[in-house]
This record gives C-alpha cells, sequence and structure tokens, in this order.
C-alpha cells in the first residue's frame, strides 16, 4: 500500500478507530501486526509468507544463538547473515550478476549463454533484511537479549509505516515502545496528521507533480543539451528528496499517530557543508546502519589513512549496491565514497588557507558540495552507464547551458525554481525538523498550513504513483 | 503576529481538534469556489481513461453471479454501446467495457482465452484489418499492466478515485492546479472543453456535434490510406492462416460454457470505401466466419443499420447510443448469436 493512494486513507482510519477501541496492550499490538501485513498484501499478497519466514527464522536463530556458546555463536550468525543476504541476493541480484559473470566469461572466450530469471522483487526486502540484520548482529555483540515473544519481533520488522521504505529502525529503538503500552494522544495525532500531510504535500505535489515529469522527460532524451541536462539534474535531485523524505515523513508522521516515535530519517540534507555531514542529514538510518555494521566492522578509521580510505570506499561501494543491481548504483556509491575520501584528505589541507574568510569557506564548501552530490544523482538516476556518462559531458559545457537558458519552457523553469526554494528551506531550517517547527509555530500559521497543504494535495490529482525507494 | 509561540497564551495552543477543524473548513472552501468556476465555465466531471481504471473493469469479469458480457474492441464500442441499456435489458449477463480508444483488441481476447476462470461472452469489435496479425498487439500493454502492476491497493484505490472523477473536475489531472499554472505561464489558458465523457464503468460518450466532424473524418480518412500503404493486406491465405491461434483462442473460452461473437461496427464514406478496397469482403471477413466456424457479424448486414448518421463516417453519437445498442443485441438474439 502506498501512502498517497486513497486506499491508505481508508486504511488508516480504521487502524486509527480500532486501534484505539481496544484497552488491552495486547490487542492493540495484535490489530497493528495484523493491518502491518495487510498493508504489505495491499502490494502482492503473494509475498507476505516470504516476509513471515524471513522474521521468524531470524527470531528464532537469534534466540538459539543467544544462548549458546562462543564458536556456535558465530555460526549461527554466519547462518542469519547468510540466509538474509541469500534471499536477497536472489531476488534483488540474481540477474544482475549472471550478467556480469557472462561479460567477463566472454572476454575471456567463454559463453555461458543467457540466462534470465523472471523475478519480481518483493517490497521493502532490502528494509526489512537491514531490520532482521542488525538485530541479530546486536544479540551477538551481545548488546541486549532476544526478545522471547515471535509477535513483538514481528511487528518490530513489519510496522507498516516503516516496513516497506525506513526508516530502518533499530530493536533498541522499539522495543520500549512495542512493550510499553501507548496510544494515540491528541498532540499525537495532531502533530503526526501535519507530518503525514507534509510529508504527502512533499510527493504528490513536489515529487510527482513538479520534479517527476520534467527529470523523467529529460532523461528519456537522446540527445540532451546542456541546459536539459542541468535542468534534469536539478528536477531528479528535488525528486529525489522529496519522494523519500516525502515518505519518511509520512512514516513519522503514522507512526506519532499511533503514539510510536521513529527516527528522523532526513535533517534538511541539501544544506550540508561537506559529504560527511550530508550522510548525517541523507537516509540517516541507512548511514548509521552502514557506520555500525559495515564500516567499523571493517575497521572504521582505526587503521591508518590509507585502510580508512578503503574503509570508506568499500562502505559506500556496498551502500550503491544496497540501492540497486546495477553498474549506475555502484558508481553512485562510489562517486560518494571518492567524495568522503577527498574531504578527509582537504580537512588535512585548510591550515594552508587560514587567510581566507571562514564564510567563505563554508559557502563554497557547502555550494561545492551540492554541486557534487547533484552530479552522483545523475548516476543515480540514468538508465544506463552511457547515458550518465553523456550527461556528464553535456553538464561541463556551461557556455551551452547558460545559453540555452531562455529557450526553455515554463514547465521546466517551475521546477527549477521549486528546487531553489528548496534548498533555501534547507539553508534556512538547518537544524530544525519538521516535528519541532509544527509544535512552535501559532495556530493561525499551523491553520494556514494545514489548509494550504489539504488544498495543494486535493488539486494535484493523479495515479498513486510508487515511492523511488520501494524499489530497494 | 509571529510565526511562532513560545507560550501556550493563544486560545488554539494545542486544541488540534479546533485547528483541524479550521483547517478542514477553510480547504474545503476552497476546494468548492475551484469547483464552481470550473462548472460556471461550462466543464463538466468524467472519469480520466487509465490503464488502472481498464484493469480494474478487466478484474470484474469475476465479479457477479450473472455471466459476465465482455465488450472488446477500439473507440467504435467504447463510445458506440450503451452500458446503460445492457445493465436494464440484457439482466442475465454482467456487463464489462474493456474496448480502447485506438487500440485493436486480440491479445485482450488471448488473455481472457487464457484466463481458465472466465467462462463469458465477449463480443469483439473488430474489422479484417484489426485481425491483421501485425494488428494483434496493440492491447497487450494493458493486460501486461493488469497482470504485472494493478495490486489490491490500486484496485480499492481506483475504485474510490473513479467515483471521485465522476463527481468533481478538480479530481482530473487536467484540472489539477499545477497543470493550470503550467499552462498559465506557458500562455495556453484553460483545458480544452472535451466531447468525450466517461463513467466509473467506463461507459462512454461522444458528442460529434461540437466538433469539426469533416475534419475528424478527414483525419481518420488520412490514417488509414496511410496504414494501407505502410502495412499492405497480406494475402487472404496468409491472413487466415495467422489466425489460427484466434480459433483456439475461441474454442478455449467455449470449452468453459462462454462464447464469443465478431461484430464489425458501421463506418461510412471513404473510409468504408478504402477499407473495403484493402480488404474485400468476401476474401477476409467472409473466409474468417465461414472457414474457422466462427460466430460473427458485419454491421451492414444488420437491417436498421444504415439508418444511423455518422459525423465523422466512423462513430456513433451518444444521442443515437441506447438506439444503436437496441438494434444489435435485438439482431444478435435473432440470428440466435447471442
Amino acid at each position: 500500500m502506498q501512502f498517497d493512494s486513497l486506499t491508505f486513507v481508508v486504511f488508516f482510519a480504521i487502524v486509527l478507530l480500532a486501534y484505539n477501541y481496544f484497552s488491552s496492550w495486547q490487542h492493540k499490538k495484535n490489530i497493528l501486526l495484523l493491518s502491518s501485513y495487510l498493508f504489505y498484501s495491499a502490494w502482492n499478497p503473494l509475498f507476505l509468507p516470504l516476509l513471515i519466514f524471513s522474521s521468524t527464522i531470524d527470531w528464532w536463530l537469534a534466540k538459539k544463538m543467544s544462548k549458546s556458546e562462543k564458536g556456535k555463536r558465530k555460526l549461527y550468525l554466519i547462518s542469519i547473515v547468510f540466509i538474509n543476504l541469500s534471499i536477497l541476493f536472489y531476488f534483488k541480484y540474481i540477474n544482475f550478476f549472471l550478467d556480469a559473470l557472462n561479460d567477463i566469461l566472454s572476454g575471456f572466450g567463454f559463453v555461458l549463454g543467457k540466462y534470465e530469471f523472471n523475478i519480481i522483487l518483493p517490497l521493502g526486502i532490502s528494509f526489512y533484511t537491514f531490520h532482521s540484520l542488525s538485530y541479530c548482529i546486536d544479540i551477538y555483540r551481545k548488546k541486549f537479549e532476544p526478545t522471547q515473544n515471535w509477535r513483538d519481533y514481528s511487528l518490530y520488522v513489519a510496522f507498516f509505516p516503516q516496513l516497506v521504505a525506513g526508516p530502518i529502525v533499530r530493536w533498541t529503538q522499539m522495543r520500549e515502545q512495542i512493550e510499553q503500552p501507548r496510544r494515540s494522544s491528541a498532540e499525537g495525532l495532531g502533530v503526526g496528521l501535519t507530518l503525514l500531510l507534509l510529508g504527502l504535500f512533499e510527493k504528490v505535489v513536489l515529487a510527482d507533480g513538479v520534479f517527476a515529469p520534467v527529470a523523467n522527460q529529460i532523461f528519456a532524451e537522446n540527445n540532451v543539451s546542456s541546459v536539459h541536462a542541468w535542468i534534469g539534474t536539478a528536477a531528479f535531485t528535488g525528486q529525489i528528496f522529496c519522494d523519500f523524505a516525502g515518505y519518511s515523513t509520512c512514516a513519522i508522521g503514522a507512526a506519532l499517530c499511533l503514539g510510536f516515535r521513529l527516527p528522523i530519517n532526513f535533517r534538511n540534507p541539501y544544506s550540508a557543508v561537506g559529504f560527511a555531514d550530508f550522510w548525517q542529514r541523507w537516509h540517516i538510518s541507512l548511514s548509521t546502519w552502514l557506520r555500525d555494521y559495515l564500516y567499523i566492522p571493517l575497521g572504521g578509521n582505526r587503521k591508518g589513512t590509507l585502510f580508512t580510505y578503503r574503509n570508506l570506499l568499500l562502505t559506500m561501494l556496498i551502500g550503491g549496491l544496497w540501492h540497486g543491481a546495477a553498474w549506475t548504483f555502484i558508481i553512485w556509491g562510489g562517486l560518494h565514497g571518492a567524495y568522503l575520501i577527498f574531504e578527509r584528505f582537504m580537512k588535512k589541507t585548510t591550515k594552508y588557507l587560514h587567510f581566507v574568510p571562514y564564510l567563505v569557506i563554508v559557502v563554497f564548501s557547502w555550494f561545492f558540495t551540492l554541486l557534487a552530490i547533484m552530479y552522483a544523482w545523475v548516476w543515480f538516476r540514468a538508465e544506463s552507464v552511457t547515458q550518465a556518462a553523456s550527461f556528464t559531458l553535456k553538464l561541463i559545457d556551461l557556455n551551452a547551458a547558460v545559453s540555452g537558458f531562455s529557450m526553455i519552457s515554463a514547465q521546466y523553469k517551475t521546477s527549477l525554481y521549486v528546487f531553489f526554494i528548496i534548498v533555501f528551506i534547507h539553508l534556512l531550517f538547518k537544524n530544525i525538523s519538521f516535528e519541532e517547527l509544527i509544535k512552535k509555530l501559532n495556530p493561525i500559521f499551523l491553520i494556514i498550513l494545514i489548509s494550504f497543504l489539504m488544498v495543494f494535495i486535493s488539486l494535484t490529482p493523479g495515479g498513486s504513483n510508487a515511492f523511488i525507494y520501494f524499489q530497494f | 503576529m509571529h510565526l511562532y509561540t513560545s507560550n501556550s497564551s493563544h486560545w488554539l495552543n494545542k486544541n488540534w481538534l479546533l485547528i483541524y477543524i479550521f483547517s478542514l473548513f477553510f480547504s474545503v472552501l476552497v476546494l468548492i469556489g475551484y469547483e464552481r468556476y470550473f462548472r460556471s465555465m461550462g466543464y463538466s466531471a468524467s472519469v480520466v481513461d487509465t490503464k488502472d481504471l481498464w484493469a480494474l473493469q478487466r478484474s470484474k469479469v469475476y465479479q457477479s453471479k450473472k455471466k459476465p458480457l465482455v465488450f472488446l474492441g477500439a473507440s467504435r464500442t467504447l463510445f458506440g454501446i450503451d452500458m446503460k441499456w445492457i445493465k436494464n435489458n440484457m439482466q442475465e449477463y454482467y456487463p464489462v467495457m474493456l474496448a480502447i480508444n485506438g487500440h485493436y483488441p486480440m491479445m485482450a481476447l488471448k488473455d481472457l482465452a487464457k484466463d481458465t476462470s472466465f467462462n463469458g461472452v465477449i463480443i469483439v469489435d473488430i474489422d479484417s484489418r484489426g485481425l491483421s496479425e501485425p494488428n494483434h498487439f496493440m492491447q497487450q500493454y494493458y493486460v501486461d499492466h493488469y497482470h504485472d502492476v494493478f495490486t489490491p491497493n490500486k484496485y480499492i484505490h481506483q475504485t474510490i478515485l473513479s467515483h471521485l472523477q465522476n463527481k468533481l473536475i478538480f479530481t482530473n489531472p487536467e484540472f489539477g492546479i499545477l497543470s493550470l499554472i503550467n499552462r498559465s505561464l506557458s500562455d495556453q489558458g484553460l483545458p480544452n472543453k472535451p466531447n468525450a465523457n466517461m463513467q466509473p464503468n467506463r461507459n462512454s460518450k461522444l458528442d460529434l456535434l461540437v466538433v469539426d466532424s469533416t475534419a475528424l473524418a478527414n483525419n481518420f480518412y488520412n490514417i488509414l490510406s496511410q496504414d494501407l500503404i505502410d502495412n499492405p493486406a497480406p494475402t487472404p491465405e496468409q491472413w487466415l492462416s495467422d489466425l489460427r491461434p484466434v480459433k483456439r483462442w475461441v474454442e478455449d473460452i467455449k470449452a468453459r460454457g462462454g462464447d464469443v461473437i465478431f461484430y464489425n461496427p458501421p463506418v461510412y464514406g471513404r473510409q468504408i470505401t478504402l477499407s473495403n478496397k484493402g480488404y474485400p469482403r468476401h476474401l477476409y471477413w467472409d473466409a474468417f466466419i465461414s472457414k474457422m466456424d466462427i460466430k460473427g457479424v458485419l454491421s451492414e448486414d444488420i437491417p436498421g443499420m444504415e439508418k444511423f448518421v455518422l459525423p465523422d463516417e466512423s462513430h456513433i453519437d451518444y444521442r443515437d447510443k441506447k438506439r444503436y445498442t437496441k438494434l444489435l443485441f435485438d439482431n444478435l438474439k435473432k440470428e440466435n448469436l447471442l
């Protein structure tokens, strides 16, 4: 099910009523688990057994692991990681892997033949796999005892607001919320519904209404011009943020309506000064997951400069691959790895720039960060490496881009202006979350804001378009 | 007034119920104003025909205890068949409109034939050109959409959406605020008033008196003549040989208790002359019906059909829809085809 569908409006109203009708916390949790499975089945009921199987086996093995001694404990962990990654590999990467293997072998004169599995990617598989893995690895690390309650664990994995596109929540963030009774409060409902509306506005009006038509049109062009390459890049930079942050905002809002608090996943990322700062603002739950379960186990920054660079690059390459089975995603991850290495390298040299005013360095760093991130999005969006490479060449031709600006359509200009407004808002509210903002807002302005959101969402009809991150 | 409040002195502070009541009130007020403006400009609400709407109707072939009566074809059936008349006068059937404007229907027929749960009656609106093998695949992406993309979520979403679109103009994307802003920025003004209207069950009407029918007729003629140059008719033998799978599809449906009737709807003027020149009736249509032992009817064989005026030489105006549907079904019954 999608937050921007009329189905969700009906579903959420029923869930809220049923959830608040019962006073028993056990009943409330049963309702939440059932509705989460219903939410998932609304996309494709055939994949519900996979979700249930995956969470049940992880819950069971994690319990066994916690009772085992050292050697056996490790064996359990390896089994859990193997099972989870095998399922993920089969559904997400098998065709990509066979294609790559074919290409490599054909270079040596071997022909493997064309194998193409017609596989549908289960919705949210990357997200719930990471949920489960973090739980099991933390038990292996003896951070906490496993839950004995299957329903509680299944609810942690399948809790519908965050099931299909995050935030990737840790058990430590959810355990108390699942075990301790809670209910919808007036403020939770008020703030939660407003966040839900804000998220829908980002998705329906901005991502699907303003940016997607422009980005889709430009990335479908065979021979893109320089000005179109720049506008397409800006449009996709706006679209990917509004689409994904919109989903996260909806998720946080929906959870808040039910009395749950999910961690913030985006903190005005286009205001980032530097790439490390960007990853503390963009898809925070994924970047912290990669840090805790990949970068630090690889050695982090503890083994010298070169190892740190290697670990950064590896982490970001795997982060890229997590997004999808394509070379463009791997290159996107590689670019971000290179950016992070470059930033670490540059930090050592800034001491020689003491004669440049601090503000100039900050402004330049912010602008450079934004441009580099925008460029990386080209690889993320491109259909192929060839397309991204041709975009790159067009982006470089700044003269052609500037001279072509007067020729572009009103729709393209609108998307560019809206993109600038979003960047401006990120800079303006750099360290303030939507939730804080809503709580602080004067009620009259709040009424104006809510009315504005409701009217714009209602007046931007369209199909219920899948969120971009659903495919991951 | 301050943007932020630092204390709870304001009488609305933290009263979320009141905040939402006021917000809803203002939003509804704006939406009513928006809707009334377009109504005052002479626009009316209409369901938007999309792949999701088609898929929703496709899913309805199982949803009634009555036998489904499925209409396949293109615009001539979509705009010509009166679903309300069928519902009221053919009560043993549950009518489902699956015709798609501008698309020949063979892939939808194949899909229903391969669907072992389907046992209804199909009226296939098609001509000899549409039966030609290269034209078989036009509706494939609708069929794929139904099987691969149309989820239970989309089913409920589309059901509610089509009822909203049937009542409210502003739920039509063409009248969305972003669409209007873009039109206004590029000096395009308001959208054209459409001459077609659709209901949630895809019952559609075409008003041919508000458009330049002569220009439309010329356009259809030009498209047809160009297509006959680009894709000349295969030999009758080849054409019939390509249609062997169609016979199997029909037999599959019949074996499950269903039936298939091919129907070639009326086309007049230069279009029918050109069409008959490309695909002479006795070599193509008649051979298909007789040699393949298939139920079929040509509109020119139905007495009284010639009395209908087709303003664009190709489509029935909505004012004639009921009479046209009645005549067609009276004839199908009289000939024991239904």
